[in-house]
């Protein structure tokens, strides 16, 4: 068994790659014994705890001002690129404190002390679950950290292991965290005295050993990545009383009802779900890889595929791709060629964007790397028939008001866990995949006393 | 009639033709072979027009010809000649999913076996003589993939006096008759006969190598001796054993020089065309083909020495427009003009596959199948 302790103060010059490699690795240390290590950062996690989430809200919001405003900031130097913005605005007091309140029957301070609940006439607390253990997926990395801030400030320990792809891009960015600090007036929020609570830890997936000992000392098990990889951390024996979280593989499309906008909104409207296609290179399971467009309007399913072909040119600028792999080349190359024979295919002059427009039925494979398929169909209620549960996830919809809702009810009885507006697919809100994730970090408990009413 | 510009092409030796000439002979034949496909293949011109290409008189730089993904040749029925035409038809040995398939006419069998014999020949040279090959018979076996295999060494066989095959398949595993191997080489060495080892790279080194290094055993070749080998390096690289290592212990358990360790490279969508590199030397295009390496982002053609997916383009096949592939191999250009051996062309090398790109060839096959 050999689980590495990854350090959060790496410099990204001595990484010129965010991929772990065996190189790298033999440069990090082994722990030796698991559980000490897991009992030192649990004492550690006390500083956490006995923040007040007041104040780590407001840390958070301090470190997205800070990593916006700053033109130095190392954070979107290295990660403009790899979804900077969104996690800055995740991080945002205004997204999280709703968030949390959510979660927490609309009061935070649940988290902090014991509060008076009129309707049970009792006090209760929110606690945390204790540890979390995060296996992430190497596709989005800024998912993981948006899963690793939502176990901190629910102020459970966290243990995450990281992948190999882009393995180092969390430390990193854990590391960006620990350098900030921030003063309420009433104390100094030290960034590096929360992330002492989190350890990043590397093992190989076939050493199950280590797997196993990651999974027997998690309270909290949560699992980003592909079937596989889930299932496998699922497999794994667990404590009695552990809760799995699982973040697994979902495919998201988008709908466009006939005439469900003015013509002149064309332009407005491919602009928006090219944003939604663009934003993570499409590996987010909130990604659109289909766009179903109904016939009969105004603006026929091949000029909406021009007008996106188009959208698809002016963002390319405004979200810059990243470095192709070959295998991302390779795909692109053959799903071109491919529909080349049999259907319209309009796309960048190298592998950047494509859009694909044939008459086939049902979902396209997902190719990625800002793929997309557009799909004529006759009545938006098709799409009802080929939904499928646990595999299907968010729909951008454009459809007239009056009878968006119906065909929303019908989605999401059929399994569909999100619908939003297009361009806003790609933005993490709650619930998400059905859930409202912070609400199964913690644990309630209940106080009944003779002065209840008296809140702490 | 006048001679066709292909066959003119193929009048000359592979490695001879000075860069200048090959190019003007080379631009010509390619012409003409997406002349012919334009013309008799509705699919590949209506795929030539959706890319905006349109045959001029005369291309420039070769880099303007449309490719086909090697893919392509799974999914569709490409064909350039009428169905009365087509000989055979080849598949490619696919571990997945659908294998390649393409149709041959007996112009481009004839084409395939002329380049085919000139570049083996022009490493092995032309004589006979024993092929003791590391592998099973495949009149005796009963293996699933041994027909790929056998279609695969056939080519190389034109070269021998006599096969002889040297492993046994027990309960799926692959065992060397090391007995055998070594009284039919102590037989030769003490006639003075020279010799060529052939074998599937993984399969060489998985169960012939490795396990004569393991026990120690060395095996003296006739002096000029050498060893051939095809199918790719994907499952030896991912158990770690280097190119490096592979020649390394080669050398050493057969006591040859590196120099006459050959390792070929080919596929089916253009067979006959074959790749080879001699010991650590790269590999080298002959006259019947020219490489362009494309950057995985603009899809443009790199500087030599950058990494990118290699495209071949090549006259030779008639029967289907496989005349320009942008293959899954990743690979980069080291040099042009002569080699150190005074072969002339574009010296490559390849560095890998497109990460989870399908399993391909023959000796990788057989390594799913036996690791």
């Amino acid at each position: 068994m050999t689980i590495y302790h990854v350090p959060h103060n790496l410099k990204k010059i001595d990484h010129p790659s965010w991929d772990l490699d065996d190189e790298t690795l033999i440069r990090f240390n082994q722990i030796e014994n698991y559980e000490s290590s897991i009992t030192s950062i649990k004492d550690k996690s006390k500083y956490l705890k006995d923040l007040s989430i007041d104040h780590i809200l407001e840390f958070f919001n301090s470190l997205a001002i800070e990593w916006l405003n700053n033109p130095e900031s190392k954070f979107l130097k290295y990660f403009s690129s790899m979804g900077a913005s969104f996690l800055i605005n995740f991080i945002k007091r205004s997204n999280l404190e709703p968030l949390l309140s959510e979660s927490l029957n609309n009061n935070i301070n649940y988290i902090d002390n014991f509060i008076y609940v009129e309707n049970l006439q009792r006090k209760i607390m929110a606690h945390p679950k204790g540890l979390i253990t995060h296996w992430l997926a190497g596709n989005v990395p800024v998912l993981g950290m948006i899963s690793l801030i939502q176990g901190i400030v629910t102020k459970n320990t966290n243990v995450i292991k990281i992948p190999r792809e882009g393995g180092l891009i969390l430390p990193f960015m854990a590391g960006l965290i620990a350098e900030h600090s921030h003063d309420t007036g009433k104390c100094i929020v030290n960034g590096s005295d929360i992330i002492n609570s989190c350890q990043f830890v590397y093992c190989d997936r076939k050493d199950v050993v280590a797997q196993k000992t990651l999974s027997i000392n998690s309270d909290i098990r949560v699992a980003w990545g592909g079937r596989e990889a889930v299932e496998s951390v699922m497999s794994l024996p667990r404590k009695y009383g552990t809760e799995d979280v699982i973040f697994g593989p979902k495919y998201s499309f988008a709908v466009i009802g006939k005439d469900s906008f003015q013509k002149e909104q064309l332009n407005e409207i491919a602009y928006k779900l090219a944003i939604d296609v663009s934003v993570f290179e499409q590996q987010g399971c909130n990604s659109p890889h289909t766009v179903f467009y109904e016939s009969g309007g105004n603006i026929n399913s091949l000029q909406f595929s021009k007008a996106l072909a188009e959208a698809m040119e002016k963002v390319l600028k405004r979200i810059p791709k990243n470095l192709v792999s070959a295998e991302e080349a390779s795909n692109v190359v053959n799903i071109r060629a491919e529909y080349s024979f049999t259907g319209s295919v309009f796309s960048s002059k190298g592998t950047e964007w494509t859009v694909i427009f044939s008459e086939d039925k049902g979902f396209a494979e997902a190719c990625y790397s800002r793929t997309i398929f557009v799909r004529p169909i006759k009545n938006v209620n098709e799409v009802l028939e080929c939904i499928e549960h646990k595999k299907h996830q968010t729909i951008g919809l454009c459809l007239n008001d009056n009878v968006k809702e119906l065909f929303a009810k019908e989605a999401t009885s059929k399994g569909i866990e999100r619908i939003t507006e297009l361009g806003k697919m790609s933005i993490y809100d709650y619930p998400w995949d059905g859930m409202f994730p912070m609400n199964r970090f913690i644990r309630w408990a209940s106080l009944n006393s003779n002065n209840d009413k008296s809140t702490t | 009639m006048s001679i066709s510009k292909v066959a003119l092409l193929l009048e000359h030796k592979p490695f001879e033709l000075e860069i200048f000439k090959k190019k003007k002979l080379f631009s010509e034949a390619i012409h003409e072979s997406f002349n012919h496909h334009i013309d008799n293949n509705d699919l590949f011109r209506n795929y030539c027009e959706n890319k905006n290409f349109q045959l001029k008189r005369a291309i420039d730089n070769i880099e303007e010809y449309p490719y086909l993904p090697v893919k392509i040749f799974k999914n569709k029925k490409l064909i350039s000649v009428t169905d009365e035409e087509i000989k055979l038809t080849l598949s490619s040995s696919a571990t997945t999913g659908t294998p390649s398939q393409v149709a041959l006419d007996s112009l481009t069998s004839k084409r395939q076996t002329i380049v085919a014999a000139n570049v083996i020949s022009d490493y092995l040279g032309r004589h006979r003589r024993p092929f003791l090959i590391l592998d099973e018979d495949p009149l005796e076996s009963k293996s699933r993939d041994i027909s790929a295999r056998a279609a695969a060494t056939r080519g190389f066989l034109m070269l021998s006096s006599k096969p002889e095959y040297f492993l046994k398949n027990f309960e799926e595993q692959l065992h060397l008759d090391i007995k055998k191997l070594q009284k039919t080489i102590t037989n030769y060495e003490s006639l003075k006969q020279e010799v060529c080892i052939f074998g599937f790279t993984f399969v060489l080194y998985h169960s012939v190598i490795k396990p004569l290094k393991e026990k120690g055993i060395k095996c003296q070749l006739p002096v000029n001796s050498k060893i051939a080998h095809i199918g790719g390096w994907k499952k030896l690289e991912s158990e770690k054993v280097s190119k490096e290592k592979f020649l390394e212990d080669t050398s050493e358990v057969f006591g040859i020089d590196k120099k006459n360790i050959f390792d070929f490279y080919g596929f089916t969508e253009q067979m006959g065309l074959l790749y080879v590199s001699s010991g650590e030397m790269p590999k080298i295009t002959p006259a019947y083909s020219e490489i362009i390496i494309r950057d995985f982002k603009t899809l443009n053609s790199v500087k030599d020495g950058e990494k990118g997916l290699i495209q071949i383009l090549t006259p030779i096949p008639n029967s289907y427009p496989g005349i320009s592939i942008l293959t899954e191999d990743v690979g980069r250009i080291v040099g042009r003009g002569a080699d150190k051996m005074g072969r002339i062309g574009t010296q490559f090398e390849i560095i890998g596959r497109a990460n989870k790109a399908e399993t391909r060839g023959c000796g990788d096959i057989m390594s799913e199948f036996i690791a």
